[in-house]
């Protein structure tokens, strides 16, 4: 059990020690795995466990080494499942499917979303509600589809903006996030 | 004289009543497909414009405006008044390269003169 704690403890000052060398590197030029090493051992002293045992140097001790491995968010790790999935709801609300019209010769196009969730929600909207033009349910549905995939194409895209703007200021450590034991980081 | 008088008030009775009873079963036929309730004020509404109706809609009232009133639509162009279905988006992008010539106007009074003629053009 106290060992538990004791782990807990360690990570919590693991963490403390993080943030404290992420806000020194903003004005530190530092070589990163120097303050973070500082700030450690500024947060191990505090703890019992080091002070008892009189360690002058507690990372140095029972921290061999500490590994910053520099990872950058860049364009080619980029997912792109939220614009596929933008772009096939766009594609299911292009009038793609021919029907005819009762006039000889001429044809309306109509489309997928439109044409399956108007039978499948078949039901109207209530007096004197029109959504998107129509009161009946599925069609609203299906004209609302398209819209939704523009706006999950126009996340992607100011996200895959970001992050070629970013990719572009990753040559120093200003601002990056770090961590270590059981916390998610990008060191 | 006055019979001949009397004789064509009578005609025009009727006409104008046919002509009232047909707008009103327009108008409950239309209050379906724009959520509004009509009157003769309302005449000169433009079924595309004020009330929005575009796509599988427009093509649902066109058909079932034909069955109810008997009405001939073989000749009625609806591409030239109604915009059809599909992304709206898209069909913005789409008209900045290709553009397209604007739309007729159908209005209300349209239909209405399409029930007494029994053709829709």
């Amino acid at each position: 059990m106290s060992d538990y704690f004791f782990e807990m403890q360690l990570l919590k000052s693991i963490e403390k020690a993080r943030k404290n060398a992420e806000f020194k590197l903003k004005y530190s030029t530092m070589h990163p795995e120097i303050v973070l090493k500082n700030t450690l051992n500024e947060e191990f002293h505090t703890l019992n466990f080091f002070n008892e045992r009189r360690l002058i140097n507690p990372t140095h001790t029972y921290i061999n080494e500490i590994k910053l491995v520099k990872v950058v968010d860049t364009v080619d790790k980029h997912n792109y499942s939220t614009s596929i999935y933008g772009t096939s709801m766009v594609a299911l609300g292009l009038p793609i499917i021919k029907k005819r019209f009762v006039t000889p010769g001429a044809s309306r196009a109509t489309s997928i979303a439109s044409k399956y969730l108007s039978k499948l929600f078949p039901q109207t909207l209530g007096k004197g509600v029109r959504i998107l033009g129509t009161n009946v349910l599925g069609r609203a549905l299906g004209r609302a589809v398209p819209y939704v995939g523009w706006g999950l194409v126009a996340i992607d895209a100011v996200e895959l903006i970001i992050e070629i703007n970013e990719s572009k200021h990753h040559d120093k450590f200003g601002g990056g996030s770090f961590g270590g034991g059981g916390y998610s980081s990008k060191w | 004289m006055i019979s001949l008088v009397v004789v064509l008030s009578v005609v025009v009775v009727i006409v104008v009543n046919g002509n009232i009873m047909d707008n009103t079963e327009l108008y409950k036929f239309l209050e379906k497909y724009t959520s509004k309730n009509h009157d003769d004020s309302m005449l000169n509404n433009s079924l595309s414009d004020d009330y929005g109706i575009y796509g599988d809609d427009a093509d649902d009232l066109i058909l079932d405006f034909s069955k109810k009133f008997n009405v001939d639509v073989s000749e009625f162009q609806i591409e030239d008044y109604f915009g059809g279905e599909g992304d709206v988006i898209f069909k913005f992008f789409a008209n900045l390269f290709n553009k397209q010539k604007p739309k007729k106007i159908l209005t209300i009074n349209d239909l209405r003169l399409a029930i007494i003629s029994g053709r829709l053009v």
